[in-house]
C-alpha cells in the first residue's frame, strides 16, 4: 500500500473515521446494512468494508492481494463468564464440539480438509469470547465458508461424541494445567479476585463440572449463543469484497436469527482492603510472587495510561522496578510484566510477577514496590520513560498487524467488543496521546494500598 | 483448541513465567505445538476426495472444490555489495513500518561447537564504547530487538525496530559485530548458563535421543553428529579463544546482510555503508575451509543396530529411527519431500493416521529430512509407553517397508502435492518468512530461481519417483535409538527386531 516512509513519532497524524453508512440498496438479498471504516496511524492504513446479513451476522473484510492467502476468523460473543454455576468449563468444552462434525462434514473433517489444503486452523476460548480461525490459500475460500456455515447450521450433537470430547478436554486439562507449575495457582487466584462475577472461575472448568455437563446443555448452549446475530466474521487477505458478500449470503443468509444477547453485567472494581493470598504449589521449584491492582475495564479511557505505567515500572531490564529489584538490589532473579493476564475485557488487572532471589521474602519486595509506586504518585515518570513505554507498545501493536491472521484477530475482537473494527489502530493512537500527567493521575487513582498479592511457594517450604 | 487469555501473546508470556521460574534460565519463548485434531477416531475423507464412506457407511459430500491456484510472486530480491565485500539483500514490504536486519556470518557449530555460540552470545555483552547496560537501554528505548545466535552452518545477528529507528538499530548491531569487548566476567556468566543448559539436555530424553542418532548416523567427528559437550570442555574455553574465533570469521566478506520490511534499496545503501563500510574483510586464504569438506566418505550400516539408552525412571520410550539421506540441494529433494510428507509429514500422514489415530500408540509422531550442505538425515521421531515399544517399532518398520515397496495411491499422492503447493503462499506471507527462504537458498546453495520455480518443481514430480526416492533415502536398515527403561525394553527389541544388534548406554550416553 502506498505510504510515506517519513514520519515523526510525536507529530503523527491520526485519522480515525467512524463507521460510514454507504446507503441502502444492497446488491445481495439478505444484506441489511453495509459500510466502511478506515484508520491510518503511523502510516498503517486499514480500510475495512463490512456488511450485516438480515439474520444479524456481521462480516468485516480487509482486502490485501499481496499474497494469494487469506485468514478467516469467526468470533462468537460467548465465553466462560457466560457459564452457569455448576457448568464451568462449558464454553471451552463446546469449542471442542465444534470440531466433531456436522450435517455434511464428518468428524475430524474440518481439520483434514483445511490441513489438506495446506492451511492451518485452531480455536480458543477466553472468559469473554470463543474464536475459530483458519488461514488458507485463497483459492479455498469456498471450502472455508462451507465448513463454517455447516457447523453453525447443523452441529452434530450426540451423546457419543460429547463423551469423547469431554475425555479430550479432561486430557487437555491434565496436560496443560494440572502438570504445569504456577499456572493453576495463578488462575485460581485471579478467579478468587473476581469472585461473584463471571470472571470468578477458571475457563478450563473443574473436573466435577465437566463431568456434570449433559448433551442437553450442549444443545441449549448452541441454540443460545451459536447464532448469526451473536457472531462476527473477519476476512483478511486475497479476497474480493463483492464476491465474498455474495458467497457469505449464499451460505449463511438462510440461517435463522437467534435470541438477542442478554447484556453482560458490569464488573465492580471497587477494592476497600488488600487481597493477599499465599499458596503452595507442589510442582514449583522456587517461589513466585505476584503483585497487582484491580484497575478498569479495557474500554475505559484510562486503560492506555495504566498499561504505559505498568510498562515503565516492569518491562525490560531498564524499567524502574526491574532495574531496582534485579540489577541494583539483587532481590529478584526475574521480573515479569503480566499485563492483560487475569481479567478480561470488562475486568482489568495490572500486575507484575517476580521470581525472588533465594531467601528474599515477599514483604521486602512489597516494600520496594510500595516506595517506588509512591514516588510515581508524587513525581510521575520522565518523558523518556513514557516515550520508551509507548515505543514498546507501538512495536507490539504494529507487529500484531503484520499477518492476515493478526489483522483478522484484531478486527474481529475490535468489532465484537468495541464496535470498532480498526481498534488496533485506535489503540496505537491512544497510547501516543498519553501524557506524563496522565501517568501520575492513574497511579494515584488505581495503584492504591488495596492491592492484590499472591505468594506461590514450593511445597513444604516457607518463604 | 485451547483456553486463552484474551490477547494471544499472553499464554506465551504466562508460559515464560512458568518456564523461566521453573528453570531459572531467564525468559524463553513458548513454542506453539502443531495443530492436531482432537482425540478420538473415525474414518473421514481426505481433502478434496470426491466421496468417502464414514464409519457407519455414510457417504459424505465433497467440500466445494478449490478454484484455480493463483500464482505466488516470490519477490525480487535486489542486492548490492559494499567495497569490503559485504553483500546486502533487500526485501521490500511496506504494510507496517517495521524493518528487520539479519546479518548472516558463515561460521557455526560445524566450525566449533563451543566457540561459535560463545562468540555470538558475547556480542551483546558490551563493546569498546558501550557497556551491556547501555546497549540494552538503547534498543529497549525504541522497543526494538537485538540478539545473536549460532546455528550449525551460520551465525546470525538479528535486529528489528520501527522504520524510523533503523539507523540506531543498525549502528548498535555494527558496533557489537565490529567492536565487541569480550569481558571475562561475561564469559564466566555465559559458561554457567551453558552448563545449566547442558544439564537440562542431559535430563531430556529427546535431547539424548537426537544426539545419539546423529552420532550413530554420521562418521566420527562429523559436525552433524557430535557428542554432547562436557562441563570440562565448557570450562576450558578462554576469552582469547572466543576473540580469535570472532576475528577469524566475523568479516565483511564472510557473510551477508538481509534487510526486510519497510525499507528500499535506496534508503538501505547509505545506512549500511555508514554502519558496515569500515568493517574489515578477511584475506580469502585466511578463512578456514568448510569443515564438512573433510568428510568425503559416508558409510551405511550393513546390519540393523539399536542404540538403547537406559533411563530406569522413564515411563515412556523415546524413539528415533533414521538414516543418512541427501543434501538440501540434491535433485531428488522434491521427490523425497513428497515421500516424507506421505509417510510422516503431518497430521494427515500415514504415521499419524495409523500409529496415533488407529493404533493409539502415541500422541506425537512425525518424520522429517534435515537440511544439510552435505547429506542430511531422514528421521522419524516419536515416543510411546514403555510396554508398547515393541509394537511401535513393528509399526514403524511396516510403514518404512510399505513406502519403499509400493507406489502410493494416486489420491494420496495428489493430496500431498496439493497440500505442498497450497501451503506455499502461507509460507511467504511476511517479510521474515521470505528472509528465511532467501537464507535457505543461499546457505544450502540452491539455484537463484529456486523459490520462483518451487511450486512447478513439486508438481513435476511423478508418482513413480516416490517409491524410488523412498528406496534410496528411507532405509530398510536404519539406525534405531530408544531412550527408556532398558530392562523392560530389551526383551521387546529382541522379539520385534530379532536380527538387530543392541548397543547399550547409560544416562550420560556412556557405552555399557
Amino acid at each position: 500500500m502506498p505510504r510515506s516512509t517519513v514520519w515523526r513519532r510525536l507529530a503523527v497524524g491520526a485519522a480515525l473515521c467512524g463507521t460510514l453508512l454507504l446507503g441502502a440498496a444492497p446488491a445481495v438479498a439478505s444484506v441489511a446494512e453495509e459500510g466502511e471504516s478506515s484508520g491510518a496511524v503511523l502510516g498503517i492504513e486499514m480500510k475495512i468494508r463490512h456488511f450485516t446479513l438480515g439474520n444479524g451476522l456481521r462480516v468485516y473484510v480487509l482486502e490485501d492481494h499481496s499474497t494469494p492467502a487469506l485468514s478467516l476468523h469467526i468470533a462468537y460473543h460467548v465465553g466462560s463468564r457466560d457459564e452457569q454455576s455448576g457448568r464451568t468449563g462449558f464454553a471451552h468444552l463446546f469449542e471442542h464440539m465444534m470440531f466433531k462434525g456436522s450435517e455434511n462434514v464428518p468428524e475430524k473433517g474440518h481439520f483434514q480438509y483445511i490441513l489438506g489444503a495446506g492451511g492451518s486452523l485452531n480455536a480458543f476460548t477466553t472468559a469473554d469470547i470463543t474464536e475459530y480461525h483458519q488461514s488458507v490459500p485463497s483459492h479455498y475460500l469456498d471450502m472455508v465458508l462451507w465448513l463454517e456455515a455447516d457447523r453453525l447450521s447443523s452441529l452434530t450433537v450426540t451423546d457419543e461424541n460429547f463423551e469423547n470430547q469431554r475425555a479430550a478436554v479432561e486430557e487437555e486439562k491434565a496436560m496443560r494445567y494440572d502438570n504445569r507449575p504456577y499456572l493453576l495457582a495463578l488462575q485460581q487466584f485471579f478467579a478468587d479476585v473476581w469472585a461473584g462475577t463471571g470472571y470468578g472461575h477458571l475457563t478450563i472448568g473443574t473436573d466435577q463440572d465437566l463431568a456434570a455437563a449433559t448433551t442437553a446443555d450442549v444443545q441449549r448452549f448452541f441454540d443460545t449463543y451459536y447464532v448469526p446475530n451473536n457472531a462476527v466474521m473477519a476476512v483478511v487477505g486475497d479476497v474480493d469484497y463483492e464476491q465474498l458478500k455474495r458467497k457469505v449470503d449464499e451460505r449463511f443468509g438462510e440461517l435463522p436469527r437467534g435470541p438477542a444477547r442478554q447484556p453482560r453485567s458490569a464488573v465492580d472494581h471497587t477494592m476497600t482492603a488488600p487481597f493477599e493470598r499465599s499458596v503452595h504449589d507442589p510442582l514449583a521449584r522456587q517461589p513466585l510472587y505476584l503483585l497487582g491492582w484491580k484497575t478498569i475495564p479495557k474500554s475505559h479511557p484510562d486503560y492506555h495510561a495504566v498499561r504505559i505505567l505498568m510498562s515503565a515500572l516492569l518491562r525490560g531490564d531498564s524499567s524502574r522496578l526491574t532495574r531496582l529489584l534485579k540489577d541494583e538490589r539483587g532481590m529478584v532473579v526475574a521480573s515479569i510484566p503480566t499485563d492483560g493476564m487475569g481479567g478480561g475485557v470488562d475486568a482489568g488487572i495490572a500486575a507484575g510477577a517476580f521470581v525472588p532471589s533465594p531467601g528474599v521474602p515477599f514483604d521486602r519486595i512489597k516494600a520496594v514496590v510500595r516506595a517506588e509506586v509512591d514516588k510515581v504518585k508524587s513525581r510521575g515518570i520522565t518523558s523518556k520513560e513514557l516515550q520508551k513505554a509507548v515505543n514498546q507498545l507501538t512495536v507490539d501493536a504494529v507487529s500484531a498487524l503484520e499477518t492476515n491472521d493478526g489483522r483478522a484477530l484484531g478486527i474481529a475482537q475490535g468489532a465484537l467488543f468495541y464496535d470498532d473494527p480498526v481498534h488496533p489502530l485506535t489503540e496505537l493512537d491512544r497510547y501516543r496521546r498519553v501524557t506524563p500527567r496522565d501517568i501520575k493521575r492513574v497511579a494515584r487513582t488505581y495503584l492504591t494500598d488495596a492491592w492484590v498479592t499472591l505468594e506461590i511457594l514450593p511445597k513444604g517450604r516457607e518463604g | 483448541m485451547t483456553t486463552r487469555s484474551l490477547s494471544r501473546r499472553l499464554p506465551a508470556r504466562l508460559a515464560s513465567v512458568a518456564v523461566a521460574a521453573a528453570l531459572a534460565l531467564g525468559p524463553s519463548a513458548c513454542k506453539t505445538g502443531p495443530t492436531e485434531p482432537p482425540g478420538g477416531t473415525g474414518g473421514t475423507a481426505g481433502a478434496g476426495s470426491p466421496k468417502s464412506a464414514g464409519p457407519a457407511g455414510r457417504v459424505w459430500p465433497a467440500p466445494p472444490p478449490p478454484s484455480a491456484p493463483k500464482a505466488v510472486s516470490f519477490p525480487e530480491v535486489p542486492s548490492f555489495r559494499l567495497a569490503n565485500g559485504l553483500v546486502v539483500y533487500v526485501i521490500e514490504n511496506h504494510e507496517v513500518p517495521l524493518v528487520s536486519a539479519e546479518l548472516v556470518v558463515r561460521c557455526g557449530t560445524m566450525d566449533d561447537p563451543f566457540l561459535a555460540p560463545f562468540a555470538a552470545d558475547m556480542l551483546g555483552e558490551g563493546t569498546v564504547s558501550r557497556t551491556k547496560a547501555r546497549l540494552d537501554e538503547a534498543i529497549e528505548f525504541v522497543g526494538g530487538t537485538l540478539r545473536a545466535s549460532a546455528g550449525t552452518h551460520v551465525s546470525t545477528v538479528y535486529a528489528r525496530s520501527l522504520e524510523e529507528d533503523l539507523k540506531l538499530a543498525m549502528l548498535l548491531m555494527a558496533d557489537e559485530v565490529q567492536n565487541p569487548l569480550f569481558p571475562p566476567a561475561a564469559l564466566d556468566k555465559l559458561k554457567r548458563s551453558a552448563k545449566s543448559t547442558l544439564r537440562l539436555s542431559l535430563s531430556s530424553a529427546d535431547a539424548l535421543a537426537d544426539s545419539l542418532l546423529g552420532q550413530a548416523v554420521y562418521p566420527e567427528g562429523h559436525p552433524y553428529g557430535r557428542p554432547l559437550p562436557t562441563d570440562a570442555q565448557i570450562d576450558a574455553i578462554t576469552v582469547e579463544d572466543v576473540r580469535r574465533f570472532h576475528a577469524t570469521f566475523y568479516r565483511a566478506n564472510n557473510g551477508f546482510l538481509v534487510l526486510s520490511g519497510d525499507i528500499t534499496p535506496e534508503r538501505a545503501k547509505p545506512l549500511v555503508e555508514r554502519a558496515f563500510g569500515s568493517w574489515a574483510a578477511a584475506k580469502l586464504e585466511t578463512l578456514p575451509p568448510n569443515p564438512l569438506n573433510a568428510f568425503t566418505r559416508y558409510e551405511l550400516p550393513s546390519t540393523l543396530q539399536v542404540h538403547l539408552v537406559d533411563r530406569p525412571d522413564s515411563a515412556q520410550a523415546t524413539i528415533r529411527v533414521g538414516n543418512l539421506a541427501l543434501a538440501r540441494n540434491h535433485e531428488d529433494w522434491a521427490a523425497l519431500q513428497i515421500a516424507n510428507e506421505i509417510l510422516g509429514g503431518g497430521p494427515n500422514a500415514r504415521l499419524f493416521q495409523d500409529i496415533r489415530e488407529e493404533r493409539g500408540l502415541t500422541y506425537r509422531i512425525g518424520s522429517h529430512v534435515e537440511h544439510g550442505q552435505v547429506p542430511g538425515a531422514f528421521v522419524i521421531a516419536t515416543q510411546t509407553r514403555t510396554r508398547t515399544t515393541g509394537a511401535m517399532l513393528a509399526g514403524l518398520f511396516e510403514h518404512i517397508e510399505r513406502i519403499r515397496s509400493e507406489d502410493p495411491p494416486l489420491r494420496e499422492f495428489e493430496a500431498v502435492v496439493r497440500k505442498l503447493v497450497g501451503a506455499f503462499p502461507l509460507e511467504v506471507e511476511t517479510p521474515s518468512q521470505i528472509v528465511d527462504k532467501v537464507r535457505e537458498r543461499i546457505i544450502f546453495g540452491l539455484p537463484d530461481d529456486y523459490w520462483k520455480s518451487y511450486r512447478g518443481v513439486i508438481t513435476q514430480v511423478e508418482l513413480s519417483e516416490i517409491r524410488s526416492a523412498a528406496q534410496r533415502y528411507i532405509h530398510a536398515l536404519p539406525v534405531v535409538v530408544v531412550v527408556g527403561n532398558a530392562a523392560e525394553i530389551r526383551p521387546q527389541l529382541q522379539q520385534v527386531l530379532p536380527t538387530a544388534t543392541i548397543v547399550e548406554y547409560d544416562e550420560r550416553l556412556r557405552r555399557k
